[in-house]
């Protein structure tokens, strides 16, 4: 952080969009049956973590500020501020995208992946986890900044 | 759905990119260690093209316009990050440029932070000064493999790469590095991050409950009302924006305090000298940054704590004596009324001064130069200044990590010198600048330059010497 206020610019969701786009590339090739690489499902595995983490992090409620009881779990805070910013950048008519549901279909994915053995994924089902990471994606290159500082 | 043009628009920002890259890094240079961040920056080049790519030829059909969409803009965004970090790393020649104090830099870098980094500069177009490790840059931004696979290319000891930046209207002013002490804070900081977290949870519980009323003020005032949200839903959303601006508030700004007090340890007072040159108003806030007068006030505290022998000095008391007027907090009237986190800044001055005494605690370890009772050397140190020569020639080297400390005493003696006003006076005359205090300022950034210079190469010997 530099002494004084500055123009550079910090871009906290860049680990984050990048997996979630490397997911969404992945879960088009299990779609059409390529192999994955191990980055790719190395990709998997956090994006499906991540939306855990924000799945979680959309249940917590704040109550009165002197409640002592409300503090926000170390783990939970990368989560809990893309999550914030995802909710007060959503508009009026859309509802919050399912990231537990999907993250736990995203973890099934990583699981059958790692198990060694030949699977089969249901297209439909791949389709709609996808739906959720282009979502998640959207809402992250929104928060990411756009101005260079130079 | 990217149109074509748009397509090849982003192709040919990935083919300029990496030529430029590429073409700057086959450039002469005085140090090679940039070429670490060239080389990292062109893997993260080759990954963005090859997904993009892929990208591209996957979501073809109209169908998947949104996906595309995604990956489009989360590659162009990327590549926005790369030009920006290779911004940070763009070669600079010049004769202005001081390039004696980077191995000096580096050393009590080293063994400040114990790991093996070097230090390599650029000019600031604008009025700040920075010390970005590139190792950490690269892995807040999710490129930790690129950085590893370009380190282990290049030689494999070095660790980090850490970027100086400074105003280029102050390209030479030696002094002006005793901010290098408040930016290694910002280092240290970051292995105490534990610690410092928890210190932020404590604070935000115990300011949370102390300013109950105002803070729910503030998330009444925030409620923004959306078709299809109730007035609970409403509220809630806005109590969790007030939260996480609070929680980033509270860390940005103990951070801050953090490294000041680092700072303080390290040369005392004089990087507050140095800030005064950067800052023009010491009352303005930001979400990151305390504002100036409340950092001088607390540093003051802890100084006068710690190190009464300082703060009574003459010209350090005078210094402090000058900017009395500024300690007040401005109040939320004086400020920018259309700043979101206005009603926050109250909470941070109460975070920052609460803080304090751990704060003061947890920078205890970091080497200090005056807790080796090295202030005796002072004013002999500064005899050798006022007859032009190196201050560096008094001190005892052993080649031991201690040795650095010396760096900073060189600093402090530096500014101590400067603001000694009938001191520096009459070295200005003495030696025909007369008034012209600037060129008076420069011959003794210069004495301190070759000193810092000397030091770290008589540190070298010793080492040789004594294996």
């Amino acid at each position: 952080m530099p002494i004084t206020l500055s123009k550079a610019v910090a871009d906290p969701c860049a680990p984050l969009s990048w997996n979630t786009t490397v997911v969404i590339l992945a879960l088009e090739k299990l779609r059409r049956g390529k192999v994955l690489k191990e980055d790719e499902t190395n990709a998997i595995e956090n994006v499906a973590e991540q939306l855990k983490l924000l799945s979680e992090a959309s249940q917590i409620h704040f109550d009165e500020f002197d409640d002592e009881s409300e503090v926000l779990p170390t783990y939970l805070r990368s989560s809990f501020f893309t999550l914030v910013a995802i909710e007060s950048g959503r508009s009026a008519a859309s509802s919050p995208p399912d990231f537990g549901e999907a993250g736990q279909e995203l973890l099934s994915v990583a699981k059958k992946l790692t198990s060694g053995e030949p699977v089969t994924f249901d297209a439909s089902t791949l389709k709609r986890v996808k739906a959720v990471c282009v979502e998640l994606l959207e809402h992250l290159n929104d928060q990411r900044p756009n101005s260079s500082f130079r | 759905m990217p149109t074509q043009w748009q397509i090849e628009c982003l192709r040919a920002r990935i083919r300029s990119l990496d030529s430029e890259v590429k073409r700057v890094k086959e450039k002469d240079h005085p140090y090679p260690e940039p070429d670490t961040i060239y080389r990292a920056l062109i893997e993260v080049i080759r990954s963005r093209a090859l997904l993009f790519e892929e990208a591209v030829d996957l979501f073809s059909d109209p169908e998947d316009e949104r996906d595309l969409n995604a990956s489009f803009s989360s590659v162009a965004k990327d590549l926005q990050r790369v030009a920006e970090e290779f911004s940070l790393a763009d070669r600079v020649d010049s004769a202005r440029i001081p390039f004696e104090i980077l191995r000096a830099l580096s050393w009590v870098a080293n063994s400040l932070l114990e790991e093996n980094c070097r230090t390599v500069v650029r000019l600031d177009t604008v009025n700040n000064y920075t010390i970005s490790s590139c190792r950490r840059r690269f892995e807040d931004l999710g490129w930790g493999d690129h950085w590893e696979s370009a380190v282990n290319e290049s030689s494999g000891q070095l660790t980090t790469v850490l970027v100086l930046g400074f105003p280029s209207s102050d390209a030479n002013s030696i002094l002006l590095h005793a901010l290098s002490a408040h930016e290694f804070g910002h280092q240290i900081a970051h292995k105490h991050s534990v610690e410092l977290g928890a210190l932020r949870d404590q604070m935000v519980i115990e300011v949370k409950r102390e300013y109950n009323q105002q803070l729910q003020e503030y998330v009444q005032d925030n409620v923004v009302k959306r078709g299809g949200l109730g007035k609970g839903d409403a509220y809630e959303e806005s109590r969790k924006l007030i939260e996480a601006r609070l929680l980033k508030l509270a860390e940005a700004w103990i951070v801050e305090i953090f490294a000041d007090l680092v700072a303080a340890r390290l040369v005392g007072p004089a990087f507050l000298a140095a800030f005064d040159r950067m800052l023009l108003d010491l009352r303005r806030a930001s979400p990151t940054h305390p504002p100036g007068f409340l950092r001088r006030k607390l540093v003051r505290a802890y100084l006068t704590q710690t190190l009464a022998e300082v703060v009574e000095d003459d010209a350090w008391s005078q210094f402090f004596e000058r900017h009395g007027e500024a300690s007040d907090s401005p109040g939320t009237a004086d400020r920018d009324q259309r700043d979101a986190f206005l009603p926050l800044y109250p909470v941070g001055e109460r975070i920052c001064h609460l803080s304090l005494g751990e704060l003061g605690e947890l920078v205890a370890k970091v080497p200090s130069p005056f807790d080796a009772g090295l202030l005796s050397i002072v004013e002999e140190m500064e005899d050798c200044i006022n007859n032009l020569a190196p201050p560096s020639i008094v001190l005892k080297l052993n080649g031991e990590v201690s040795d650095a400390c010396k760096f900073w005493l060189l600093m402090y003696t530096g500014w101590h010198f400067r603001l000694s006003a009938d001191k520096f006076s009459r070295f200005a005359i003495r030696f025909g600048w007369g008034q012209d205090l600037g060129k008076a300022e420069e011959a003794l950034g210069n004495l301190i330059l070759h000193s810092l210079q000397a030091l770290e190469l008589r540190h070298k010997w010793e080492q040789q010497r004594i294996s």
